[in-house]
């Protein structure tokens, strides 16, 4: 594609909005709320990022988003489509809109076709391009996604590729259709952490490039604050925190949010622990279990109890804090009043006690 | 203590050309400590657990060197000798290992099976122990009785872990463990594996692609690249100054999330092709700091006070006067 006709496809931008959008599951006598109420919105040419825990109701915002599931409730737009209400034999066309990039380079590419054929297919079944410009084109595109040069890459089938070259590949089939919103779901996750800087600035690029929106799904903040405008926080399906993605990171206010942010594998804060006890390794390891880093570590000594325990039949509170049980400050207000999300625009939490747990501020070393 | 000795690994193949994956490697893995062994993909890193493990077929694939665990070389055993090592000396928990359990086994049962094959226990015995290591690894003692799709992926890693352990092994290599759960739960893996390897005093040979994960559990830091060691240190050391520029390249790939300004950074070009030799330093097409010698020479190891590195910058041509 090239830089003008991108730039001029920018007119052709539209903007996602969500709702108060609920998911029910039903199975048999078993309810599962995957998303409870969940309002946000994507400008276009902007990159928002979901972020949650395996189970957090990512997937299903992206699920709901691209059509193949409809909520329960609420409503979902991205321009002029109406996608909660979209009948099933406009999809196709919607599709053309809105693409995904998964998580697995490697399965979600057909291995019987080449890198040309893998990114003409969608110029001619969406923009129904012909044989000889849909060849054109698909050459402009990897030149976009830098898969040069040309000559080498056209003919490489998946199994050619590296991990990185194949995510870009994916990435340019995505974009081919010329789409106004790119579903990312995990595009980072499966790579080398030497790579992921490379295809998440190419996501990056082409969004300014192009104009289209983005919604980034990980459970990395790292990589949310690198690219993204703003940040969702998900739990159980609640929005628990949410804004400007410097502002959440920086100073989390929500528990859960904190707990995501010390997951993040970061030696700089290890060094800490290294120096402290790493060459005597078998001292008392009563200690050991909890004195890691500098880090407030009681409320992630919390979020492990409930990740190890068998899962009971999940009984979804109607009132209370969704994240009480595995709250470190979680008092009875939590448990009878349902927090909402306080806060300016730029940065909103659900919690009763933002500002009772910001006294023990995660401290940067 | 396992010694690993001048060990070369080459897959052979019908249709292209040989590759050699894993290419002269030294390695000493002492008793009670935690080894973490990284490089990016496609430098050899599992390939070399492999081998260690024999899991390679001798028929398909040349290796060569030793691999002497107390003595024995596991390399010259034949497979009745092998099995007997198996669980008891060495066991190994692969990337994949947690949905490798039987979906129509229970756990229990998928442990007994284990330890009826390379020991004799009563069934109370064994039930003891099973509980004992759920309980090890934070798991509840009813997991025996459910099945595998009754667990999250977390609680199965947990359990596979549990499962390596059954027999009390001098030496466990755990490829890529915690590769395809969320952040949470990695970091609970991991830092339960910490604690674990510091109270049973096993040794641990600890497979990953993530420099930093690896920094937060390991006593030492092996790092491989294009089938070589690169750079083997103590973490605290390793922290403190990487030595080689690969080692430094992917030590900046973590920034601080909260830090004021974040920008991801990579390593640009992609490792070198197996099958072809290798003339030079493996990585100079990558290294930021290359020069003449790097091109045509393959670099020495320079040793340390408390490990090595293989880099022209450290040797009487790269004028470095820094001790590794």
């Amino acid at each position: 594609m090239s830089l003008e006709a991108l730039q001029a496809h920018g007119s052709k931008t539209a903007r996602l909005e969500l709702r108060e959008v609920t998911k029910v599951y039903q199975k048999r006598r078993r309810t599962t709320v995957a998303l409870n109420r969940v309002s946000f919105s994507v400008d276009p040419g902007k990159i928002i990022a979901l972020v949650g825990e395996s189970g957090s109701g990512k997937t299903t915002i992206a699920r709901i988003v691209t059509g193949i599931e409809r909520p329960t409730s609420g409503t979902v737009q991205l321009g002029d489509w109406q996608v909660d209400t979209l009948p099933t034999r406009r999809l196709r066309e919607y599709r053309r809109f809105v693409q995904m990039v998964f998580q697995d380079p490697f399965s979600s590419l057909n291995p019987h076709n080449t890198v040309l054929q893998t990114l003409m297919r969608p110029l001619i079944n969406h923009r129904h391009y012909s044989f000889v410009s849909a060849r054109e084109q698909a050459f402009e595109i990897m030149n976009t996604v830098r898969l040069a040069p040309i000559e080498q890459f056209a003919n490489k089938k998946p199994h050619q590729l590296s991990g990185g070259q194949r995510q870009r590949l994916v990435i340019g089939r995505a974009i081919a259709p010329e789409p106004q919103l790119m579903v990312a779901d995990e595009p980072v996750s499966m790579l080398d952490v030497s790579i992921r800087a490379d295809v998440l600035y190419l996501i990056d690029e082409l969004r300014r490039r192009t104009g289209m929106s983005v919604l980034y799904i990980t459970h990395d903040l790292l990589s949310a604050r690198a690219v993204a405008d703003e940040v969702v926080v998900l739990y159980r399906g609640h929005v628990v925190e949410r804004g400007v993605a410097q502002e959440v990171i920086r100073h989390a206010e929500h528990p859960y949010t904190r707990i995501l942010i010390n997951a993040i594998p970061n030696p700089r804060r290890s060094q800490y622990q290294t120096t402290n006890q790493g060459l005597e390794p078998v001292q008392a390891m009563e200690e050991d279990s909890g004195l890691h880093s500098p880090h407030d570590f009681a409320e992630l000594d919390g979020a492990l109890k409930a990740v190890t325990t068998v899962p009971t039949l999940q009984t979804h509170a109607t009132v209370g804090c969704p994240f009480m049980q595995r709250c470190p400050y979680a008092t009875l207000q939590c448990v009878e009043q349902t927090p909402s999300l306080q806060g300016s625009m730029n940065h909103q939490v659900a919690c009763w006690h933002a500002c009772g747990c910001k006294g023990s501020e995660p401290n940067n070393v | 203590m396992l010694e690993v000795k001048d060990l070369w690994v080459t897959y052979k193949s019908r249709h292209g050309r040989p590759v050699t994956a894993v290419r002269g490697v030294q390695l000493t893995i002492p008793d009670n400590m935690f080894i973490g062994l990284v490089g990016e993909s496609g430098c050899g890193k599992s390939t070399l657990g492999f081998a260690i493990a024999r899991l390679l077929d001798g028929r398909r694939n040349e290796v060569t060197g030793s691999v002497v665990l107390n003595g024995v070389d596991l390399l010259k055993l034949d497979v009745r000798e092998l099995r007997a090592l198996r669980w008891k000396k060495l066991s190994v928990v692969l990337q994949g290992g947690m949905n490798a359990f039987n979906p129509v086994h229970k756990i229990q049962q998928q442990f007994m099976d284990a330890m009826r094959a390379h020991g004799n226990f009563t069934v109370a015995e064994m039930t003891e122990r099973i509980a004992d290591l759920l309980k090890q690894v934070q798991l509840d003692r009813e997991v025996m009785e459910m099945y595998p799709h009754e667990l999250s992926g977390g609680m199965k890693q947990r359990a596979a872990i549990a499962l390596s352990l059954v027999l009390d092994p001098e030496l466990v290599i755990l490829d890529e463990p915690t590769t395809a759960l969320d952040v949470v739960v990695q970091h609970a893996i991991v830092d339960m594996l910490k604690n674990l390897q510091r109270r049973l005093r096993f040794s641990v040979l600890f497979i990953s692609h993530d420099l930093g994960l690896v920094l937060e559990v390991a006593q030492r830091v092996v790092v491989m690249y294009a089938g070589e060691i690169v750079e083997e240190r103590t973490t605290a050391t390793l922290l403190q100054k990487a030595m080689h520029p690969y080692t430094q390249a992917l030590l900046d790939c973590y920034v601080d999330p909260q830090a004021e300004e974040v920008h991801l950074a990579g390593i640009p070009g992609t490792p070198p092709d197996l099958s072809l030799p290798l003339h030079g330093c493996a990585f100079a097409p990558r290294c930021a700091k290359v020069f003449a010698a790097c091109l045509n020479q393959t670099p020495g190891l320079t040793f340390g006070v408390d490990g090595f590195v293989q880099c022209h910058l450290y040797t009487p041509q790269g004028g470095t006067t820094d001790e590794p």
